[in-house]
Parts: structure tokens; C-alpha cells; sequence
């Protein structure tokens, strides 16, 4: 008996020194014994209703992140589907937000993603579609392991990848998946889910 | 998108689509490209611009349009690689 309430209370412990938890992504320093992760530099953007977005708007948030172009003549559509699937999944959790950066400044005016949003039909307050100086929004793909360049070789001019990263409360990335590939992006919505459950 | 249902108000269906239906004999200008027309399909309106693929060749378009036009249950006709030939012709 004695070993059986041993063996439950050490269950007990287990439980709760071990919650389900995702890898914080990314490089990381000690420094005087604590250890500093990666995590996404402060910014400013504009979004489609004019709006400044900054690392302000995701305070207390966890958010999702891509990179596409209204114009673009390939992976984007299949992106935007899937992160419509994120936003009708999480559209009444306001925990969660999602960050749409256009790669193409000239093309994709404040106007042009106002309509994007509004033939989605989804709602600002949820999904900013930002805009805003070029190479700041190029930095900061590297930021989210992103990758967004100009390319003249590729098909609509630009250069990036489908990727869909998921990033916590301290701007840290915490899971991505290929937005192309909707089983892959089942798996991430279920980490989405994970991070929410997080013990802080 | 791929069960050529499109997306939202973005992207027009393909599937059970009166203007594809309708607009055959222009579908390799369309496609090669793009258009930044407004489009009525099936009674919905399409704003958002299409754009181009000026790479593909007269195969892949030839390729391209038997698939959609007999996909997802579609029964649009066969098109013959000539046609395209002819259409791309008269789009270059």
C-alpha cells in the first residue's frame, strides 16, 4: 500500500514538473546564469485599416506570422487558406492574433490590403495585413526564420517561403510549419493550442 | 484551391464555373497574362487582380486547361495543343 501511494504521489510530481511544452526556437546566450533566447526585435508597421501595428498591438498575445503579396502568382493562395483556417479556428479566442506581412511595398498599398482583408471577409482587430518600409520587413523575416526577398528570377518577382511561425507572449518563436501543406499546418494549429495551455 | 473551390471573394471557383464555361477561347491570354478586370462568376463579383504566368509553355497552358476543364467534375470540352498555339499566337 505504502509503495502504491508512493508510486501515486511521484505520478503527481511527474504532472506537474513536466507539462506538455514547446522548444523555445532559435539561438541562446547565458549570461550571469540566465539564459536569454531569441526573440523578435521591436516594430512598427501599418495595417489595413491605416492602423500602427507594433510589438504593442501583441502584448499578452501568442500570434501567428506570414509572408505573402495580393499579387502573388503561386504558394500564397494556399497560405492565405490555411491561416483562414487558423482564423475561423481561434475567432473568438483573443488570445490569439494574426500577422500578415506584404513583401511588396510598391504593389501593395493600404488600399489594396484593405480589400484583400475585406474579400476574406475577416476582421481587422484579428488579422493585420501590414505594410510598411521594405527592408525593415525583410529584417524582420529573419527574425521569425522567415524568408522574404526580392528576386526577379521568381514567379511575381519575389522570393519567399510559405512558412507559418508561431510566436509567444515574449516575442519568442515557438513552432512553425509549411503553410503549402495542410496536415502540417493541422500539427501546427494543435501546437497553437499547446502554447495556450502553457503554464507561464 | 485545389478542389477548385477558390477562396473567399479572393480567388473565383473553377469548379461548376460559368465563366470558365463561357470564356474558352480566351483562356491562354488569361492565363499567360493575367487580368486586372473585374469578373462576374456564377453572379459573385471578383476584384482582386489576377496575375500572369508568362513562363509557361504552350504544352503546360495545353495541359492546364483540359485539367480544369475536366476536373471536379467539370465537362468543358478537351482543347488541342494547335488552339493554344493559335491563342497564344494572338496574345504575345
Amino acid at each position: 500500500m505504502r509503495f502504491f501511494i508512493y508510486l501515486l504521489l511521484l505520478s503527481l510530481v511527474a504532472c506537474e514538473y513536466n507539462p506538455k511544452k514547446l522548444p523555445i526556437l532559435g539561438e541562446r546566450e547565458i549570461v550571469n546564469g540566465d539564459t536569454i533566447y531569441h526573440s523578435v526585435r521591436p516594430f512598427q508597421f501599418i495595417n489595413q485599416d491605416s492602423q500602427i501595428v507594433s510589438e504593442k498591438t501583441f502584448e499578452g498575445k501568442v500570434y501567428v506570422v506570414d509572408f505573402f503579396f495580393t499579387h502573388c502568382p503561386t504558394i500564397c493562395p494556399k497560405v492565405t487558406k490555411q491561416m483562414l483556417r487558423i482564423y475561423d479556428k481561434f475567432k473568438n479566442d483573443d488570445r490569439v492574433l494574426l500577422l500578415a506581412h506584404s513583401i511588396d511595398a510598391r504593389n501593395d498599398t493600404i488600399g489594396r490590403l484593405r480589400e484583400y482583408a475585406n474579400n476574406l471577409d475577416v476582421k481587422s482587430s484579428k488579422w493585420h495585413f501590414v505594410t510598411g518600409n521594405i527592408d525593415s520587413i525583410y529584417n524582420i523575416a529573419t527574425d521569425y526564420y522567415s524568408i522574404a526577398k526580392t528576386d526577379p528570377d521568381s514567379p511575381g518577382g519575389f522570393d519567399h517561403s510559405g512558412r507559418l511561425i508561431l510566436v509567444d507572449k515574449k516575442r519568442r518563436v515557438r513552432s512553425f510549419c509549411d503553410g503549402t501543406d495542410e496536415k502540417d499546418v493541422t500539427r501546427f494549429i494543435r501546437d497553437i493550442e499547446i502554447l495556450l495551455n502553457e503554464k507561464e | 484551391m485545389a478542389d477548385g473551390t477558390g477562396l473567399k471573394n479572393v480567388i473565383p471557383p473553377l469548379k461548376n464555373s460559368e465563366f470558365l464555361k463561357n470564356n474558352q477561347s480566351s483562356l491562354t491570354c488569361l492565363i499567360r497574362k493575367g487580368t486586372k478586370d473585374t469578373i462576374n462568376v456564377n453572379g459573385k463579383i471578383f476584384k482582386q487582380p489576377m496575375p500572369g504566368s508568362p513562363k509557361l509553355t504552350q504544352g503546360d497552358i495545353t495541359n492546364i486547361i483540359n485539367y480544369i476543364n475536366q476536373a471536379w467534375g467539370n465537362n468543358y470540352g478537351i482543347i488541342k495543343y494547335d488552339d493554344v498555339l493559335k491563342q497564344f499566337e494572338s496574345c504575345r
